[in-house]
Parts: structure tokens; C-alpha cells; sequence
């Protein structure tokens, strides 16, 4: 009887524990981003006018099918976001759909695909895209642009399973050739 | 056996009602001055604009996405998710504001939840100031 007394005190303790789920000191704390991360998230244009550079951001997430949640100009601040079905993000797996899909299956929580990390067939991807076209401080006539990218896998039930922010090289300077190539086609010489 | 019942009983209305609270904190908690002392810092280095603009570079910097801004009334709000595993994804939502005060000097306070709390940890505030006091060195020498 004195057992079971004990075991039911920590069941009562557990409960009290279970019932007041702490969070994680971590999740207070604020690293920058490392040096090479801000590079590759960081390119200068040489364009004739703030305007050129602007809207040819604004043709950018558009063509990668972004809706705006906010543009405010004098601050160059451009954010938008989209949600992606993951199963046909893997079918038409380009570098950018196919990094974003993997490391949010496998990479985070170490497991290869195929396990039990691995997305189902109804889970989603929402993309958020904060997108930041400022004039050069140190050379008139450059234009400085910083991307930053938020992905968030979603299940069936719409509970948020992973979240991370996109650091791949790769995948930042694929955006800014397109970038390039939207001032190409925006006549910007 | 009614004991044992009675301990289950306990145990789930304890897991149950174990951190909710009877009302909700509608005006916030803490002391409203020791709050703005820990969320606020003066600068007088540079001017709202740049200010702003150092902002915005270091809440990208932290990993933040913004979701909103405005140059006049100088605020600027970011969300920031911090995942531990799965199922567990903390979102800290920040909101910056800039205000120019009287001579050169500018005022700079950031307020944070971490989802349903206030956060009033000095560390995060800390974190963020740091970052802010480098960005605004990097402004002022003309550094992209």
C-alpha cells in the first residue's frame, strides 16, 4: 500500500510537471546570423534608379508566385508569402523547390527520407519571403538586396510540424540570377 | 481502490488545469516603468531614417521575416519561430518602434512575445540591442 502511495505521488508530480510545459531557454535567446550566411543572403546591383531595382523585385516575387503581405518603400522592405503542396514541390523539383522540400524532411531532424519525418501526402509548405532593396551607403548608384526565407511544413491537421530558415548558398544565388534576369527583361541596363 | 481513483482524479485535474489562469492579462504584467527601462535604448548617433533602416537589418539578421512597417510612425514588427523538434515551434513576434526625441537622440524600444507570453527575459532584449548597437556602428561607417 505505502508503494502505491508513492506511485500516485509521482504520478500527482508528473501531472503537475506535464500540466505546466516549460519552454525552452533557447527560444528566448537571439544569434545573429553567421558572416557567410548574410553573403550569400546579400548582393549590390548597379542600376540608374531605386525605382528600377524596385520593381523589378516586386516582377521577382511574382514570378516565383509569391502574394505580398507587405511592401513599404521608403524602407525597401518587400514580404510575401505562398503555400506549396510538398508532394508536387518534390515532382517539379527544381534547386530551389527541391532544398527547401528535403531539408525540412530529412536534414532538421536527422532522418533520412522515407522515415518517419518524411511529409504525407497532404502536408504543405508555407514560404515566407522578407525581401529588403535599400541604396548603397558607401557607392551612389548601388543598390544593396537581402533575402531571407522562412519555411514551415504544415500536416493534414494544420498543426505547424517543422519550421527553419532557408541558408542554402545555392538556393540564394538562383534567386538573385533571377533577379538579374527581371532587370534584364525590365529593359534595366 | 477509492483512493486510487481519487489520486487519478487529482492527477488529471492537476494536468488539466495546471497553468490556466482565471482571467486574461488584458493591460499586460510587470511594472510599466521597468518594462520600458528594459525594452528602450537611446542613441544619438544617427537619425530616424538610418536608424530604421538598421532596424530592419538586424530583425533579418536574427532570422526574423517582417511582416509589417511604417517609416512615419517608425515601427516595424517581425516574427521569428524557433523549432525544437517536431510539434514544438515557439513563434516570437517583436515589435520595434523608432522615435526621435528632443536634440539629436533617438529613442528605440522593442516588445516581444514569445507565443501567449510576454516575454520579459533580459536576455532576449539584450541579444537584440547587441545586435542593433552593431548594425548602427556598421550604418554609421557607411557598411552595407
Amino acid at each position: 500500500m505505502p508503494q502505491h502511495g508513492r506511485f500516485f505521488s509521482a504520478l500527482l508530480l508528473c501531472g503537475l510537471v506535464a500540466g505546466c510545459e516549460s519552454i525552452p531557454e533557447e527560444a528566448y535567446w537571439l544569434p545573429p546570423s553567421s558572416q557567410s550566411v548574410r553573403e550569400a543572403q546579400t548582393r549590390t546591383f548597379e542600376v540608374p534608379s531605386e525605382v528600377n531595382i524596385l520593381q523589378a523585385s516586386v516582377a521577382l516575387m511574382q514570378d516565383m508566385e509569391y502574394n505580398f503581405d507587405t511592401i513599404e518603400y521608403p524602407l525597401g522592405v518587400l514580404s510575401g508569402s505562398k503555400t506549396v503542396d510538398a508532394d508536387s514541390m518534390l515532382r517539379n523539383a527544381g534547386l530551389v523547390a527541391a532544398d527547401i522540400v528535403l531539408s525540412l524532411l530529412s536534414i532538421v531532424g536527422g532522418t533520412a527520407p522515407g522515415g518517419s519525418l518524411y511529409a504525407g501526402a497532404d502536408d504543405e509548405i508555407n514560404l515566407t519571403v522578407t525581401m529588403v532593396v535599400l541604396p548603397s551607403l558607401d557607392s551612389e548608384g548601388q543598390y544593396s538586396a537581402r533575402i531571407t526565407i522562412r519555411s514551415e511544413l504544415i500536416d493534414k491537421s494544420d498543426r505547424v510540424k517543422k519550421v527553419r530558415m532557408i541558408e542554402n548558398p545555392a538556393l540564394y544565388q538562383e534567386i538573385f540570377e533571377k533577379l538579374s534576369k527581371s532587370l534584364f527583361l525590365e529593359g534595366v541596363k | 481502490m477509492s483512493r486510487r481513483l481519487l489520486c487519478l482524479a487529482m492527477f488529471i485535474c492537476v494536468a488539466i488545469m495546471g497553468c490556466a489562469t482565471a482571467t486574461p492579462d488584458v493591460t499586460g504584467s510587470g511594472s510599466q516603468l521597468q518594462t520600458r527601462q528594459l525594452q528602450t535604448r537611446d542613441y544619438d548617433t544617427l537619425d530616424k531614417a538610418k536608424t530604421m533602416r538598421s532596424v530592419v537589418a538586424t530583425l533579418q539578421d536574427l532570422g526574423f521575416t517582417i511582416d509589417s512597417a511604417d517609416p512615419t510612425l517608425g515601427t516595424i514588427t517581425g516574427t521569428r519561430v524557433y523549432y525544437e523538434s517536431d510539434y514544438r515551434n515557439f513563434t516570437m513576434r517583436m515589435t520595434v518602434t523608432v522615435r526621435e526625441q528632443e536634440g539629436k537622440r533617438v529613442s528605440v524600444r522593442a516588445n516581444a512575445r514569445l507565443d501567449d507570453k510576454a516575454i520579459a527575459d533580459p536576455r532576449t532584449y539584450q541579444d537584440f540591442f547587441a545586435a542593433l548597437d552593431k548594425a548602427m556602428f556598421l550604418t554609421l561607417q557607411k557598411v552595407d
